[in-house]
């Protein structure tokens, strides 16, 4: 017999699993990804912000991009979990922001450096919410029930173009100005920074990348890889398989599981 | 990059001509023959792009494949500088952009010797498989003698888009206005794609207007894709019916039905008498979504469609609920 009441609430989905690989790939010099993964031990910081998880794909030759993905990466966690007070959205909104405005004025006062920038997307996973906060062309997938969804839209020029019917999405996939970004993290003064949220639930997987990664591999490929194997594994035969199939831009690709 | 008055080897940098994704342009002095020269620099923050310095390569390449007055000559290079440049042959002009702010539509034969002038040059391209890819009158210089040069192949090189954001847009992939079809739905383009070009600078010289323009890049797109250009002659009916079936036909959306080379255009705008004007009757089909555009063109239509049918279907559900 239940009692009367309110049903219990469900658990709080735990973070069971996180794995990333990175890569230059073989045809650039460098790598100029980067990538975070917070998982604070503070269980008072955990409560009130959760884990963070980022990519990001510097822009900008020189050893620029490099230095665009990284500063920006780091402002962002910084920004996260200095303020511990409000909500995680606005805040993961405001610590994109505020590291736009940071690589803005890096590239500025740095000449030889005028044309970094990164993508960069995050995800924030806290209580039974979590939080995306992007910019540019990295690609964040839900994966839920066996599905794969993406959550983040390309802010590239050929993303605008099928949005708006010029091309059909094969089309886009190779269309030859397919990196072309409309919105990058230290592009300009301001930033809108898409927020998107929604609710977890147990077992969700979500993968992060950036885009060299589907110069090479389909979201099936992709899909195939985290289904059939923990994340770190997973990764790591992403970014291998795409290196084998010519590895013509940087790598990056991080996943996280939650407890089932 | 280097400023007025500094020295790069032994060239020293006059003023500032133009600055691209990719690379920035001067003027600048030899100093050991005294002639005027074109510095340009590959731009810093590109040294480390493997696809910038291919294309600044291939630059070299076509500088050193092409010889014709139309066309700059390549002087020298150093492409083991930091960062690596090359010069050009300085040309003496007026861009055709500048000539038609002064006179917003020339007189037809002021217009045809120029187009002529132009095909004739491409044609020399063409000839050498070399494909501009970014035709439009800021690249093009016309002479006091009426000869037209072409000083800009920056992108005739471009294999593949670099990584750039939106605000180079135009300086690495062509210009809205003057992009083609398939350019538009990402093919890298080929001598047809220099054609419509031509097309639409002709119109313009003679139109006063490019057939296509809007504030938004991407509406631009969608208008070569979709609309249909006003006729050149409800502008002026001085254009003679040949002329504008030059134009039309080099502005076809499907680059099958254009004139197939630049050669063939140049043959057509020489003899105008022997082009087929039928073209003029033919309609050309969208190439995108035509929803868009009977929107556009017919708004109260397609509105007033749409709540004929919401009212309809509200009636039927009334009647439903009734009975």
């Amino acid at each position: 017999m239940r009692l009367l009441g309110r049903p219990p609430a469900p658990p709080l989905p735990v973070v069971a699993e996180v794995g990333s690989a990175t890569h230059a790939g073989r045809v650039r010099p460098k790598n100029e990804d980067y990538l975070l993964t917070e998982v604070p031990d503070d269980p008072a910081v955990a409560a009130v912000r959760g884990s963070l998880f980022l990519v990001a794909d510097g822009v900008g030759g020189a050893g620029g991009g490099a230095i665009a993905s990284a500063e920006a990466s780091h402002v962002v966690l910084q920004e996260y979990y200095l303020d511990r007070r409000g909500d995680p959205g606005r805040h993961l909104r405001r610590a994109v922001e505020r590291a736009n405005l940071h690589v803005y004025n890096l590239r500025m006062g740095h000449p030889d450096l005028s044309g970094m920038q990164t993508t960069l997307t995050a995800l924030a996973l806290c209580g039974r919410r979590f939080w995306i906060g992007h910019a540019g062309d990295s690609k964040l997938f839900l994966l839920r029930d066996g599905e794969l969804r993406q959550l983040t839209r390309d802010h590239t020029v050929v993303e605008d173009m099928r949005r708006l019917g010029l091309v059909d999405a094969p089309a886009a996939g190779r269309h030859r100005h397919r990196h072309l970004l409309t919105r990058t993290v230290g592009g300009d003064v301001l930033l809108a920074v898409d927020l998107v949220s929604g609710r977890c639930r147990p077992g969700d997987g979500y993968i992060l990348a950036t885009d060299g990664l589907f110069e090479h591999l389909t979201p099936e490929d992709v899909r195939t890889a985290f289904t059939n194997s923990p994340p770190a594994e997973a990764a790591a035969a992403c970014v291998a398989e795409a290196n084998r199939r010519g590895g013509f831009d940087n790598l990056t690709v991080l996943g996280v599981r939650l407890m089932g | 990059m280097p400023n007025p008055g500094d020295r790069v080897g032994h060239y020293v940098i006059a003023r500032p001509l133009g600055k691209g994704g990719e690379a920035a342009v001067y003027q600048g002095r030899d100093l050991e023959s005294g002639r005027a020269v074109v510095v340009k620099v590959l731009e810093p923050s590109q040294l480390g792009e493997v696809a910038a310095f291919e294309r600044f390569r291939r630059e070299v390449a076509i500088g050193r494949l092409l010889k014709h007055p139309g066309i700059p000559r390549l002087l020298d290079v150093h492409d083991d500088a930091r960062p690596p440049y090359i010069v050009l042959e300085y040309m003496d002009g007026e861009s055709l952009r500048s000539i038609m702010e002064a006179q917003r539509r020339l007189p037809v034969s002021r217009a045809l010797e120029i187009a002529t002038s132009l095909a004739e040059v491409v044609a020399y391209c063409h000839a050498h498989r070399v494909y501009h890819r970014d035709l439009k009158p800021e690249n093009i210089l016309v002479d006091a003698a009426g000869r037209v040069k072409i000083i800009d192949f920056g992108i005739a090189l471009l294999e593949d888009a670099p990584r750039v954001t939106w605000r180079g847009f135009s300086g690495l992939v062509g210009t809205p206005e003057y992009m083609a079809p398939e350019q538009i739905k990402g093919e890298r383009g080929g001598p047809q794609t220099d054609v419509y070009a031509m097309g639409l600078i002709l119109y313009e010289m003679l139109a006063g207007r490019p057939p296509y323009r809007s504030a938004n890049p991407l509406s631009t797109m969608y208008q070569h894709l979709n609309m249909t250009a006003e006729p050149l002659r409800t502008y002026r009916d001085d254009v003679p019916v040949p002329v504008a079936a030059i134009v039309a036909r080099a502005m076809r959306r499907r680059k099958e039905e254009r004139f197939a080379t630049a050669a063939e255009m140049h043959a057509a705008l020489c003899h105008p008498e022997t082009v087929d004007t039928s073209v003029l009757e033919r309609p050309d089909p969208p190439l995108g979504v035509p929803l868009h555009e009977s929107l556009t063109r017919h708004p109260l239509f397609v509105l007033g469609a749409v709540a004929v049918v919401t009212a309809v279907l509200a009636l039927l559900a009334e009647m439903i609920l009734r009975h």
